[in-house]
């Protein structure tokens, strides 16, 4: 065998050998060794909630595990449900985010109480790869907080009134209560008190906040965290702030707007005139082709 | 059309791979087919079950389909860029590689797109890409720009194939069927080597080589821009136009290379695709290689020196070798100094050497299209926030690994195809040879 023929056997085996590289191409990537199942921390679930308008509440459940301070657990599943002494009902399921809270609404109708009319909320996450499972529950009485206002004057003014829902309408005295308006990014307060013997709480709405374009703004009266009833809030949208005007539209050409600059407009005409121009003179001399004799154009 | 003797050689040996397939053939065919069902069965996956059977999520939003498409479209370019300017050159040693470089072009310039569809969620609304076309948009550049091109490519190889299509249709000595001597018939559009229809062709063939050319850059430079256009690190820079035309044309070379040594393997056509042509090839290939390698060290450099935060987050990616830093280091070796080197030592310079470099080269520029396109999705411009982890980090699953090589298996099933279609060297060709 001579050594042309043994280089070039060298190579036909090079090339089997790259073949099966090819074939046997590593997948990008992918984890190619498997970690060893660290061993499951222990979570601190919390559940809070906030009574909305009367006929709503968010429930919030928070998932912690304790690794250099606690940390949420973002991205798990954790499930929502209200029980009495007979009867668990699942209300849904909703998963943390990055701070570990997952969150749910339900409507009150589709609550069941307890003898004592009590709500008894439960959240439970079941784990998952690295956190094992936990659970949390929340007993809270139903309560309302109602939202009315008017204008006094030239002051607006805003009443909340806190009560528990019922045929007697009782009052919650006594309570601490926040006047929000709702921003963009968060709520900025704007007023707070105390409610007094009727449950109701009078608090003023500067009247120089920004609304939308018709000057709406939506206040949110709330009381956080009181150890019976959890947060309690409601929603009222008025017409009291600055109105804003409405950005213009001039429908320019621009990169933006809804024409094309007319030198873009014009450097595709062009392009495309040329290219489509030529591939149609190249058809019709193709077409052309079919008689030998006919010279073409 | 008379047969001079040279014609008549090269149609008694090209014979059998046109008149009908062999069983080494059929039994590759069937083999592509594994691939290719595999793939379908993917598709349906992801059809049914939609993208969440991919790795793609709302932050890496592209991934294996786009680098395809890039790299498909890429070496497209061989047909394109390389034939179109041999044939203006007037180079006699293109003839019998023509051929190859033309079906590369139009089969590549087929499946590429298709990994775009793959890649869209909602097929439905494809066709708004037209009817709510906006001219500002780079995709819609891209969405003309291709079709144009692809037409373009079709022509290019109809008008070098009219000739041989006339041949085929009456050489009484092969052994065809009914329909496909029809076929032929249909295709060949009358041609009888008239004076006259030899002038119209090669006008024709002229004015197209003089047209593919420019449009071939400007394919490849829309490409560029979907991605240079946007304000993401890694991807917004000004010589990401030419940059990515250098490196198709370069990746075009390479697929091009192999080609030819398959079909010299296979066909045993060492007389028609001789070594020269490999050699030619390959100072072509190391030529871009060096332009290649400059380009990419400029485009690293100037973001490594800025060091603005985000790119400077994309390239300690690409440098850390627990991340992209393997992968970087392949691309950048087997892509750029491999070619340089094979090439560069003239002992090495043999179609065998010269093909396993084009073979890595490709896998090396395969690489860079993933290299571009994942590890700038994974850090974008604006902090992450609100999402998973895994939304961050992008691997791809084995729907996208099954389109990928599905789209694989569907390019080598076409040329097989084509290679029983039509003579793998242009007949006709080889009798201009003797004039020229």
């Amino acid at each position: 065998m001579s050594l042309k023929d043994k280089i070039r056997k060298l190579t036909d085996l090079i090339f089997l050998g790259l073949g099966l590289v090819l074939c046997c191409f590593p997948v990008l990537g992918q984890d190619d060794q498997k970690e060893k199942a660290p061993e499951k921390a222990k979570p601190r679930i919390g559940l809070v909630s906030t009574q909305i308008n009367g006929d709503s509440i968010v429930l919030e459940a928070s998932v912690k595990v304790k690794s250099d301070g606690w940390q949420p657990v973002d991205f798990v599943s954790v499930k929502f449900n209200v029980s009495n002494d007979s009867i668990t009902l699942p209300l849904g399921t909703a998963l943390t985010d990055e701070k570990g809270v997952a969150s749910i609404k339900v409507g009150v109708k589709q609550l069941i109480t307890g003898e004592d009319g009590l709500w008894m909320f439960g959240s439970v996450f079941e784990g998952n790869e690295t956190v094992g499972e936990g659970e949390a529950e929340l007993i809270i009485k139903a309560a309302e907080m109602t939202l009315s206002g008017e204008k006094q004057d030239t002051i607006y003014n805003v009443t909340l009134r806190l009560l528990i829902p019922g045929m007697d309408n009782l009052p919650i005295k006594d309570t601490e209560v926040g006047l929000y308006v709702k921003r963009h990014f968060s709520n900025l307060k704007i007023g707070e008190g105390t409610t007094d013997e009727n449950g109701e709480v009078t608090i003023e709405c500067p009247e120089d906040i920004p609304g939308d374009i018709h000057g709406n703004i939506v206040l949110i009266g709330k009381a956080e965290d009181l150890e019976e009833y959890g947060s309690v809030a409601a929603f009222m949208q008025k017409p009291w702030g600055i109105p804003l005007p409405e950005a213009e539209h001039r429908v320019t050409r621009a990169l933006w707007s809804h024409s094309p600059p007319l030198w873009m407009v014009i450097v595709f005409a062009i392009l495309m005139t040329t290219v489509w121009g030529h591939y149609f003179v190249i058809i019709y001399k193709l077409i052309k082709l079919r008689n030998p004799k006919i010279q073409n154009p | 059309m008379n047969l001079n003797q040279k014609q008549s050689e090269a149609l008694k040996k090209f014979a059998p791979q046109i008149e009908s397939f062999s069983r080494p053939a059929l039994v590759w065919v069937y083999f592509l087919l594994i691939p290719m069902a595999l793939a379908a069965y993917a598709l349906y996956i992801q059809v049914v079950d939609g993208h969440i059977v991919t790795g793609m999520r709302d932050n890496v939003v592209w991934g294996l389909y786009i680098a395809n498409f890039i790299f498909f479209i890429g070496i497209s370019y061989a047909g394109a860029v390389i034939s179109g300017i041999l044939h203006l050159l007037n180079v006699e040693w293109r003839k019998p590689i023509i051929r190859v470089a033309e079906l590369i072009t139009v089969i590549a310039t087929i499946i590429g797109p298709i990994y775009i569809l793959l890649c869209v969620g909602r097929l439905d609304r494809l066709h708004h890409l037209v009817i709510y076309a906006r001219l500002q948009s780079p995709i819609t550049w891209d969405v003309f720009a291709i079709s144009t091109y692809l037409f373009g490519g079709l022509l290019f190889l109809y008008l070098a194939s009219i000739k041989d299509f006339a041949i085929y249709r009456d050489a009484t000595e092969l052994k065809l069927q009914g329909w496909r001597r029809r076929l032929y018939a249909a295709l060949a559009l009358n041609y009888q080597d008239t004076p006259e229809q030899k002038k119209s062709i090669a006008v024709s063939m002229n004015l197209l080589s003089i047209m593919i050319i420019p449009l071939a850059i400007i394919v490849h430079s829309v490409l560029s821009w979907i991605f240079g256009m946007t304000m993401r690190p890694g991807w917004h820079s000004t010589i990401f136009g030419p940059y990515f035309v250098l490196a198709a044309i370069y990746s075009g070379t390479g697929v091009l290379i192999i080609a030819m040594w398959i079909f010299r393997k296979v066909y045993k056509l060492t007389d028609y695709l001789q070594d020269k042509h490999f050699i030619n090839l390959s100072y072509i290939m190391m030529t871009l290689a060096a332009a290649y390698g400059y380009f990419t060290f400029s485009e690293y450099l100037t973001d490594w020196y800025s060091l603005e935060k985000w790119n400077g987050e994309v390239i300690a990616k690409l440098f850390d070798l627990k991340e992209y830093g393997w992968w970087f280091l392949f691309a950048n070796i087997a892509g750029i100094l491999l070619p340089i080197l094979v090439v560069a030592v003239p002992k090495l310079r043999q179609p065998n050497i010269i093909t396993i470099a084009a073979s890595l080269m490709v896998i090396a520029m395969w690489v860079k299209r993933y290299l571009i396109v994942v590890p700038t999705l994974e850090s974008p411009l604006f902090p992450i926030q609100d999402t998973r982890t895994e939304f961050v980090h992008y691997s791809p699953t084995w729907v996208e690994w099954a389109l990928t090589l599905g789209g694989i298996a569907t390019f080598l099933l076409l040329f097989t195809l084509a290679s029983k279609f039509m003579t793998i060297v242009s007949v006709s060709e080889l009798e201009s040879e003797k004039h020229a």
